[in-house]
């Protein structure tokens, strides 16, 4: 099963797929040269993110080329990315 | 690249040539409603507004009424006004003075005698001002002369996926060739205030940018409402959208990745080349309206579910990301780039399309809401009706 996957900006950690995808599943996108496939490491929802490169616990998460929070826990390649492990920076630094 | 329009005494170019009839306030919009209805190539704009006005509501009332007349698709107008309204003809006349030198007549309905009166004479004025802009003739300007307003509405997944995105690219490419791109619709900005305010040009801009955005929250706090607390919202949440920065972005990316060379108050003039940005409310039509008075020849919107809204003053173009709703609302959407998630087409690909029909909009193809005749009016408001 391949789901395609939609990398917005150059420096984006996160793509976006198009449809639900299975653990297993082949996750392929293109930044804007070549195409790449990733494995879903996990069951990720339709219009979910997936981590295209690690990303470390404590640091920025990259899409649309801009932060869009920080990392609550290690994310590797391939999983899927969303409340359980990203937090707002903007409500962080309000807190 | 070049685009064909009309060459208006104050230098400004517009795309299209139509007559205004504008009414100074509700109660005169009947009487201008049924004067443009009986003159081909008027236009008329459904003022709701005009008067029992805050102070603040006043100033931008006639900042917006004398921007749409001023509007370069904009050939004349003829202003009617009641007499007793806080939006008085002579009040907004000089508004209008100050912005453009094109020709400006002013009827009032009581100085003429009633209704009736007043349509025979406002007729017989457009009706030679639509003649004289008839024999105006279609001339060549670079399309650095475009301003182009972006708008999104009725949004799903695909739109902070695709059509803002398509947008964006398609604003970067106009910024390269010179033109102009309205960013608008500041609670869209809430939660992306320091990624937009380190792409202003200057402390100025950038101050006047985070300004904007924090009394847009201060008018909700008033009432008692919290803008940022409630995004994303639950559906945004199981849609894909984690936070709110993440949301926000979605929605600015549409602006394109440029230098924000300017802040705007709604329906302020567009002075500067490049990408500015401009204080309108997210209610669609109202920030369609905003971007027009601030001088747009033509307006982007992108929508995921899907939406009808055109203008009486600019073309309206209408993107969805959506395959299911371009099959299902194709009478009123223009431009259909699902290929982007169903066949990998890429987002630089699709804003060059995109810009292509901006190019053949502003040469005289037709957008869906104008083969529609759509013509929805609503304006910011601060206050209740005093």
């Amino acid at each position: 099963m391949t789901v395609r996957g939609i990398k917005i900006a150059e420096k984006d950690q996160v793509i976006t797929i198009v449809e639900k995808a299975d653990a297993g599943a082949c996750l392929e996108y293109t930044n804007g040269r070549e195409c790449i496939q990733i494995t879903a490491a996990e069951q990720i929802p339709k219009y979910h993110k997936a981590a295209c490169e690690d990303i470390a616990k404590g640091s920025f998460v990259y899409k649309y080329g801009e932060i869009i929070g920080i990392a609550t826990e290690d994310i590797k390649k391939g999983m899927w990315v969303h409340t359980h492990n990203l937090v707002s920076k903007c409500l962080a630094e309000q807190a | 690249m070049k685009i064909k329009g009309y060459r208006r005494p104050d230098g400004r170019f517009g795309i299209r040539n139509y007559v205004l009839i504008l009414p100074c306030s509700l109660c005169a919009s009947e009487t201008a409603r049924f004067t443009a209805q009986n003159v081909e190539g008027a236009i008329y704009l459904a003022n709701q507004g005009g008067c029992s006005l805050s102070k603040r509501d006043l100033k931008v009332t006639l900042e917006t009424l004398s921007g749409i007349a001023a509007n370069p698709n904009i050939y004349a107008t003829v202003l009617i006004g009641n007499g007793c309204e806080v939006v008085q003809a002579s009040l907004l006349e000089a508004e209008i003075r100050k912005k453009t030198n094109k020709p400006l007549y002013t009827l009032v309905i009581r100085e003429e005698g009633g209704s009736i009166k007043t349509v025979e004479k406002a007729a017989r004025i457009a009706e030679k001002l639509c003649e004289e802009a008839r024999k105006l003739q279609v001339e060549e300007a670079d399309i650095s002369e475009l301003i182009l307003g972006t708008e999104c509405g009725g949004s799903d997944p695909t739109s902070g996926l695709v059509s803002n995105p398509v947008v964006g690219k398609c604003s970067d490419l106009l910024v390269e060739l010179g033109g102009s791109v309205i960013l608008s619709e500041t609670p869209e900005m809430i939660g992306a205030e320091q990624i937009l305010a380190r792409r202003c040009a200057d402390d100025e801009t950038k101050d006047a940018l985070l300004k904007m955005i924090a009394d847009y929250e201060k008018d909700f706090l008033l009432v008692g409402e919290n803008p940022r607390s409630g995004n994303p919202t639950p559906g945004n949440i199981q849609g894909g959208i984690t936070t709110l920065e993440e949301k926000s972005l979605g929605c600015i990316h549409k602006g394109g990745t440029g230098v924000i060379r300017q802040v705007l108050g709604y329906g302020e003039m567009v002075t500067r080349k490049g990408l500015v940005v401009s204080d309108t409310p997210g209610q669609d039509i109202a920030s369609i309206i905003g971007m027009a008075a601030s001088g747009a020849q033509m307006v982007v919107f992108t929508t995921g579910h899907g939406t009808p809204t055109g203008s009486a003053v600019v073309p309206v173009i209408k993107i969805t990301g959506n395959e299911e709703t371009y099959e299902k609302m194709k009478d009123n959407i223009d431009l259909d780039c699902s290929k982007v998630l169903t066949q990998g087409k890429s987002l630089d690909e699709a804003g060059e399309e995109l810009l292509e029909m901006v190019v053949r909009t502003a040469n005289g193809r037709k957008t869906k809401a104008e083969e529609l005749g759509f013509q929805e009016v609503s304006m910011a408001r601060y206050c209740n009706f005093a």
